[in-house]
Parts: structure tokens; C-alpha cells; sequence
């Protein structure tokens, strides 16, 4: 393990049982520093999202291992996982994943609720990062009364909600125009500048050319990890 | 036990006290043994008779009588096949043989002078009381069901004993099924005639019954079914809470209470509209409305708590569906 390592991978694989079975991921292993924006690159099907879930403890490897600040996932029950999901992990998906029957200041309080925050503790926390992320005054709206960026920042919120170690983005862009594009990873650096810690799969290039760390993946595996100051 | 109280009976000097109209407020002060009772105006309203057995002490010849402890009995001739005893019913045939027992309704185990202790009572002794009570009359006999396995048996008995008396049987269970909220039916000695009839308010049909239930089982599915389809529709709802860090457990007890609410609102709603439908028979000027508004709240209770069931069923249905699918694939779509 590395001195300074958040996550590392290692010598991850994964499998999908579909037919003859189909290998998303061949033995990757990395090992992400606290405190950097990462991206994750590569073609479209070449396991960015597998590595993503796997990550974030949503999906389990077939085989090796993957470890969040020195506790390895195979190590933890599924109640725990999750546990470690509620409290250390923070996830951006490409479609938002908004809850419609929640108002927004809802949505990003959920987590806290998961916690078992009272409501006026996760209401005030949950309107604070509304304004954080300009979203303010939409804090009493409903999902299907927001743009597509305002609902990508609401969730961006929302994967703050329980200040986690890491904060994973799948695609955060991929169903934004330029502008909202913009605004968010804006956004997202300014959560990096703060010291949050990112992985962002994408293959924006005007996502890649911020990234300190630059994963290449291709065909399920590991091609290449290049780092910037 | 039967054989040990039969021998128990033997040489007990049994007087047989009738007469009256009107069961006494307290009992009659009688030596030991002795069977008495009231005989009502018609069999139809409810006699009982009373029975004070003493406790044998000894065995064999040098065996005595204690007669200031023994066990005080009950039983009711118009019923005469039956005794209660350790909360449980006997049934006998004619000529004394136990053929079924089983838990009483509750109403007989609440009865003050229910007995606690085995009793067999010889059927020459049985006749003797019948006879004494009605005579030569030809009288109705009715069976006293409550569960539908026991009807047809105890409709074979009843019809026995009405051969040998001279009258006819009745099921009062079938009696019941005609008249819905009105459970307390009684015969008069003709054997025809209902308490209902007699006293005259209207009774629900039984196509009002039968309508109560087909809605029930109809909203049962039909809520089955929009639970399930609800629960489909937030599949993604579960993996978005799962990628939050929800456990399966919070989830599945989540789909669990809405699944339980749903059918649980449903059924009230079921009920309240079927109430509405036979209030007025309900209602309608019967004498013993407060025991039939008691009988039907009692249905109340069942209806939700089958609503409630159905629910989970349909919860569990649902969970069976989402525990199937992982939380990435639903996420991915």
C-alpha cells in the first residue's frame, strides 16, 4: 500500500456472467492519492463504469481486491459496505438518478436521513449545499422542474451530503450542454480545491485536460496513468 | 379419563329437580348429586341443567364420598349431546359414545359456570333428562357449529337423535349463513321458525354476503397487482438508495410498509364502502343490533387484517422481482 494512497485497486477483474461470460476489467490496479482529481479514460465499453461501481462498493470483483483507506472491501459485509457507501463515498451518475417524488433540498438531504439525521438538521445542511452548488433558490422544486444541469448540480450536492473521503463521478457531463458542462466541473474543482478527493470516468477531453491523474483504460484493462502537478 | 368418570358416576343418588320458568339467581341449596334444572317454555331457550359431582376419595369398596368438595357441571338439554369440560367440547351419540371434541366458541368458554374437569354422563341418565324436560313432544334438534368441518358431522348426529325424538334437525349453521350479522339464532319448537322471523326485522340476504366478499378478494387483487406494478416502477428508486448506502434490509422494509399501508388503506376503504352498502340492514330496526354491529366490526377486523396479508404478499412479490436484478444494471438503464 502506498504511504499516501485513498484507494487503491488491486489486481482487480471482473466478470459478467452473460453468456460465456464477458471480462469488463482484466487485472487493473492503481492506487489514488488523498486530495487529487483523477479522470478515468478510454473508448466507451472499456470498463470506466465497472471500475467506477467497483469503487464505490456497488459492484463486488470477481476477483481481486479494492481497498478505501485501508479497509479492504472484501473484507466487509454487505450491511457494512453499504454503511461504508453512506459514509465515505459520494456518487455522480451521467442521468442524475434524482429521486421525482423528492423536492430537491430532499434528494440532497436523503443520504443524512440514511445517516439518521433529524430533518431540521438535514434540511439546513442539505439548503447550505444548494447554495454552494447555486441551486438556492430551487431548493423547494421538484426533480422535472429543473434543468438537466441543475439536477446534475443538485446530485452533485447530494454527494456531499455526508462529507465523503471520495467522491465519484460517472460521466457527469455526458447528458449536459457545454455551458452547464462547464459550470459543473467548475463546480467539481472547486470541491478538489477544497480537498475533496475525485474519480471522474468520462472521455470529455475538456474534462481530461484538468485532471492531475489521467487513467487510460482500453479493452478492460490498464494502458497507462499519467500524473500532472 | 372417560372410563374413570364413568366409574366416578356410579352409584351417585341422582334426583331429577324440574320445574320453573326462569333460571334462579343463585343456586338452589340440594343435597349432592343432584341433577337440576329449569324447564323453559319452549327447548329453544336455552335450559341448562346443573350438575354437582362429589370427589371420590379411596379405592375399591373402602372408597367414600367427599361432598364438600366436587366440581359443579352445566350443560343445556336443548343441546344435550354435548358437555363442556377443560374448555373443550363433547359430542355424543344417543347411546353415550364420544365421537368428536373440540374448543368451544368463545362465548361458551366465558360462561361462569363452564366446568374444568372431565364428566361422562351414562346415556340411560342422558334419556332420563330428556324425557323429564320434553316429554313425548316431538322437538327440534339443532346443532350448535361453528366450524364448517364440524357441520357435516354433527348434521349426522342431529339428525340421529331428531329419528329417535320425533323432530327434526336443523343446522343452525346453514341458519346462519342466511342471515348474516344475526348470529345468535335460536329455534322455537317447531323447528322452522328463526328468533329473526319471529321478531321481525329485516335480514341481510345472502347475496349481500357473498357481494362483500367477491369485493374483498376483487380489491385484494387489484391491489396486489398496483403494488406490484408501483414497486416495479421504483426499482430505480431501490438502486439509487442502494448506491447511497442504503442496506438491502432498509429497502425491502421500506417496500414492506408501503406494500402493508397500501392493501391496509385499501381494505378500510373496501370495508367502509361495503358498510355503507348494508348499514341500513344493519341498522334497520333488528331488536339485537348491538350484537350484530359487534359481529360485523369483527368482520372489520378480518377484512384488514387479509388486506394488510395481502399487501406483504405483494410486497414480497415485489422484492422477489427487485432482489433479482443488481443495483448497477437498473442504474445503467
Amino acid at each position: 500500500m502506498t504511504e499516501a494512497a485513498l484507494l487503491e485497486v488491486e489486481n482487480v477483474t471482473k466478470v459478467y456472467m452473460v453468456g460465456a461470460g464477458v471480462t469488463a476489467l482484466q487485472k487493473v490496479s492503481l492506487a489514488i492519492p488523498q486530495g487529487v482529481l483523477a479522470v478515468v479514460t478510454g473508448p466507451s465499453g472499456c470498463g470506466k463504469s465497472t471500475l467506477l461501481h467497483l469503487m464505490g462498493g456497488l459492484d463486488r470483483p470477481t476477483f481481486g481486491d479494492i481497498r478505501l483507506a485501508g479497509t479492504a472491501y472484501s473484507s466487509l459485509s454487505a450491511a457494512r459496505l453499504a454503511r461504508v457507501r453512506r459514509q465515505e463515498i459520494g456518487f455522480i451518475f451521467q442521468q442524475f438518478h434524482l429521486v421525482p417524488e423528492l423536492l430537491a433540498w430532499e434528494n440532497v438531504a436523503l443520504p443524512m436521513f440514511l445517516m439518521g439525521k433529524g430533518r431540521r438538521e438535514a434540511e439546513k445542511r442539505a439548503r447550505h449545499l444548494l447554495q454552494r452548488v447555486g441551486l438556492a433558490g430551487r431548493a423547494d422544486h421538484y426533480p422535472y422542474e429543473l434543468s438537466g444541469g441543475e439536477q446534475q448540480r443538485v446530485a452533485a450536492a447530494r454527494a456531499l451530503a455526508n462529507e465523503p473521503r471520495i467522491l465519484l463521478a460517472d460521466e457527469p457531463t455526458g447528458n449536459l450542454d457545454s455551458q452547464n458542462a462547464a459550470q459543473l466541473l467548475d463546480l467539481l474543482e472547486e470541491f478538489h480545491r477544497m480537498g475533496q478527493t475525485l474519480v471522474i470516468a468520462t472521455h470529455d477531453p475538456y474534462v481530461v485536460e484538468r485532471a492531475q491523474w489521467r487513467i487510460h483504460l482500453k479493452d478492460g484493462q490498464l494502458r497507462e496513468v499519467e500524473t500532472f502537478p | 379419563m372417560v372410563a374413570r368418570s364413568q366409574a366416578q358416576m356410579a352409584g351417585l343418588p341422582f334426583h331429577l329437580l324440574t320445574g320453573g320458568m326462569e333460571w334462579p339467581k343463585e343456586t338452589p341449596s340440594l343435597p349432592p348429586g343432584t341433577l337440576w334444572g329449569v324447564v323453559p317454555g319452549t327447548l329453544g331457550a336455552e335450559p341448562r341443567f346443573s350438575l354437582f359431582l362429589p370427589r371420590r376419595e379411596g379405592e375399591g369398596e373402602g372408597s367414600v364420598w367427599n361432598w364438600e368438595e366436587g366440581q359443579r357441571y352445566s350443560f343445556w338439554p336443548a343441546a344435550v349431546y354435548q358437555l363442556f369440560w377443560d374448555q373443550e367440547q363433547l359430542v355424543f351419540t344417543p347411546d353415550g359414545e364420544v365421537v368428536t371434541q373440540g374448543q368451544p366458541p368463545q362465548a361458551v368458554m366465558a360462561r361462569a359456570l363452564l366446568p374444568t374437569r372431565d364428566i361422562w354422563i351414562p346415556a340411560d341418565l342422558f334419556w332420563k333428562v330428556w324425557h323429564e324436560v320434553a316429554g313425548d313432544r316431538p322437538v327440534p334438534v339443532y346443532q350448535w357449529s361453528w366450524r364448517v368441518e364440524d357441520t357435516l358431522k354433527g348434521r349426522v348426529q342431529a339428525e340421529a337423535i331428531a329419528r329417535q325424538l320425533g323432530g327434526t334437525a336443523v343446522s343452525l349453521y346453514d341458519l346462519r349463513r342466511s342471515a348474516t350479522l344475526r348470529p345468535d339464532i335460536l329455534l322455537t319448537p317447531s323447528g322452522l321458525v328463526t328468533r329473526i322471523k319471529a321478531v321481525g326485522p329485516p335480514h341481510l340476504e345472502p347475496p349481500s354476503e357473498n357481494l362483500a366478499l367477491y369485493s374483498l378478494l376483487l380489491g385484494g387483487l387489484i391491489l396486489g397487482g398496483q403494488m406490484i406494478h408501483l414497486v416495479a416502477r421504483r426499482q430505480k428508486e431501490g438502486a439509487i438508495l442502494v448506491a447511497l448506502g442504503s442496506t438491502w434490509w432498509e429497502i425491502a422494509w421500506l417496500v414492506l410498509l408501503e406494500g402493508g399501508l397500501y392493501a391496509l388503506v385499501g381494505g378500510i376503504l373496501g370495508y367502509l364502502l361495503m358498510s355503507l352498502a348494508i348499514l341500513p340492514s344493519l341498522l334497520g330496526g333488528q331488536a339485537d343490533w348491538w350484537a350484530s354491529l359487534r359481529h360485523y366490526l369483527g368482520q372489520g377486523v378480518v377484512v384488514v387484517g387479509v388486506s394488510w396479508l395481502l399487501g406483504w404478499m405483494a410486497a414480497f412479490f415485489a422484492l422477489g422481482v427487485l432482489g433479482r436484478r443488481s443495483p448497477v444494471e437498473v442504474l445503467k438503464q
